[in-house]
């Protein structure tokens, strides 16, 4: 599984045509819906880190309130909207992430980020993965 | 959230996961300066 998740991570980073910081709100975003506190911790740490995702934006996903970023919001949104429904967002959910400025590229990119998540989402889950102490720092629990 | 705390997986290392397992998580290594508990669960 490692092979696969890798490869499909490293595509996603190098491929998707979203920004570090745009990636990273993509897994947070997702991990949220499926209430991964292991990816939460651990994109939380890289967002900190390694791509420079604004703390504000950050929090603001880990509590679900608003993203001060009209773009992100709309992204971490259509992200949400996207694993929520399983793949099926709303006609209203396209036309707004279309009109914060995406394209149907980028959904496509949501497609691939969520098919990624899902992998390392599903796989704490069931393993129970326990935090590294890298990530600790930014232990998350949904409210 | 429940979650299945009766599985007992085996966490991988460099020496003990499988060729292809053990080349990505020496990848890791060198590149992060730690393997991640997930990548090492992840390993077959």
């Amino acid at each position: 599984m490692l092979d696969d998740y890798v490869a499909a991570y490293n595509s996603f980073r190098a491929n998707s045509g979203f920004t570090p910081q745009e990636q990273e709100v993509v897994f947070l975003s997702i991990a949220y819906v499926n209430n991964c506190t292991y990816c939460m911790a651990a994109h939380s740490f890289v967002g900190d880190n390694m791509t420079h995702v604004p703390v504000e934006v950050t929090d603001a996903i880990r509590s679900n309130s608003d993203i001060p970023d009209v773009k992100l919001k709309a992204l971490s949104l259509f992200a949400k909207s996207v694993t929520m429904n399983r793949g099926l967002p709303t006609e209203t959910d396209i036309e707004n992430f279309l009109s914060a400025g995406y394209t149907q590229n980028h959904i496509l990119a949501v497609i691939s980020g969520v098919g990624v998540k899902t992998m390392s989402n599903y796989f704490n889950h069931i393993f129970n993965t326990p935090i590294d102490d890298a990530f600790k720092g930014r232990v998350w629990e949904k409210n | 959230m429940s979650t299945i705390k009766m599985i007992n997986l085996e966490p991988k290392t460099i020496e003990t996961a499988d060729a292809i397992s053990s080349e990505i998580l020496k990848t890791t290594q060198n590149k992060l300066g730690l393997i991640p508990n997930m990548y090492a669960g992840m390993a077959c």
